[in-house]
């Protein structure tokens, strides 16, 4: 129990939180307007990032001086809330490396959990978008209900239905305990199959053709005991259909 | 009101940033994040100032929260990066759960978080936190009341 009600301890400990050293923080525009600001904010950034940043006490290693990609504005989703128009904080998420964009709810965040997980020589990249706490991620092992995979293979010459079936659904039927129904399509341009399995391991894949490529996005649906709030198939299909490849 | 002026928005940013980068800082549980985000968010009011009727403190949250949020993602770009911000990040991680109230956070989502500082640390009210998270009203409330009860498992009276 909380010596003090949830409110007085909860301030008294953020406001507990150190400070950036005031050079780090306070503007100095006072005779250079916005140019003169943006310059200093923007040096102080580059050196955020190649410097010392110091946490209760503790040094911790320079930044190395990594590129930056370029910063992107979230497309808006306005809605109308009492005549008022509200504007949503959606995050795009743009993969530079293997040219897609997802937006995201703004209660999505990638995943830092994706070690451990298996892998194999083909996969060049995988991404996880959760709507989970730190610590409700590590309720979960491989198998993670509700969260959104995003995946990179080299393609090696295997079709889409090859890969579905590599990858746990195949049109031949029943798979596992559940069965999963492929169909063909094309998905911004690119042909793609999307695979439906149903329960006990109910959720979908999508495997988009990239070329030398393969881009699959996948979900697992679980139960209510396991489900983040706010997070839905039909949050994480608007996401699948926010997909764009570049 | 007409829009602050850029000296006064200066003083506002020289007032504000303690608390809202306290409040970023348990949002995003990043100290990187949260100052660069901040700092965005304050040249991003001086290029765009908020309309007359913006609760200023709650602006400014809600655009440094967007940028953090961006900042996520940029910090994931690069392999070498990554690995020093997972290490900033368990820094952070293990300074807030040290603390009582670092750790029940910790057992939130990032939504959940955002809220419970909003209305515990910000003061701000549930209309504003509506607005801030592009939300309705009642859904602030219901994620209110799930994070209580969420931090209620972890055993505190909340």
């Amino acid at each position: 129990m909380f010596e003090g009600s949830f409110r007085q301890v909860l301030r008294r400990e953020v406001d507990a939180i150190p400070l950036p050293a005031e050079d780090e923080w306070v503007p100095r525009v006072a005779s250079g307007g916005f140019g003169a600001f943006a310059l200093v904010a923007g040096a102080t950034a580059v050196a955020l990032l190649l410097g010392v940043v110091t946490l209760s006490g503790a040094r911790i290693p320079q930044s190395p001086a990594a590129e930056e990609p370029a910063r992107v504005t979230p497309p808006a989703r306005p809605t109308v809330i009492d005549g008022r128009k509200i504007s949503p904080v959606p995050n795009l998420y743009r993969d530079l490396q293997f040219n897609y964009n997802l937006v995201l709810p703004a209660w999505f965040h990638e995943s830092q959990a994706v070690a451990g997980l298996p892998s194999e020589p083909t996969l060049l990249e995988r991404k996880i978008f959760t709507a989970r706490s730190d610590a409700d991620e590590a309720r979960f092992g491989q198998f993670r209900p509700w969260d959104l995979f995003v995946e990179v293979y080299r393609r090696e010459g295997r079709s889409l239905e090859e890969w579905a079936g590599a990858l746990g659904c195949d049109r031949s039927g029943p798979v596992g305990a559940g069965t999963c129904a492929l169909t063909s399509t094309r998905i911004r341009g690119a042909t793609a199959v999307i695979g439906t399995r149903t329960a006990p391991l109910a959720g979908k894949i999508y495997i988009i053709d990239r070329g030398d490529q393969v881009l699959v996005l996948l979900y697992r649906i679980g139960d209510e005991s396991n489900r983040p709030p706010d997070v839905t198939e039909a949050t994480l299909e608007e996401i699948i259909r926010s997909l764009g490849l570049v | 009101m007409p829009p602050p002026t850029r000296e006064q928005w200066e003083r506002l940013y020289r007032e504000e940033f303690p608390r809202i980068y306290r409040a970023l800082i348990m949002v995003l549980r990043d100290r990187e994040r949260a100052l660069d985000a901040l700092q965005d968010a304050f040249t991003e009011g001086l290029r765009r100032p908020p309309r007359d009727d913006e609760n200023l403190t709650g602006w400014l949250f809600r655009v440094a929260l967007r940028g953090g949020r961006r900042g996520l993602r940029r910090a994931a770009s690069g392999a070498a990066r990554a690995i020093v911000g997972s290490h900033m990040r368990d820094e952070l991680a293990e300074a807030l759960d040290r603390a009582e109230v670092g750790r029940l956070m910790g057992m939130l989502t990032a939504r959940q978080r955002a809220m419970v500082i909003a209305e515990y640390y910000l003061d701000l009210d549930q209309e504003e936190i509506a607005r801030i998270l592009g939300v309705q009203r009642g859904t602030v409330a219901a994620t209110l009341a799930q994070a209580r009860a969420r931090m209620r498992t972890g055993g505190q009276d909340v």
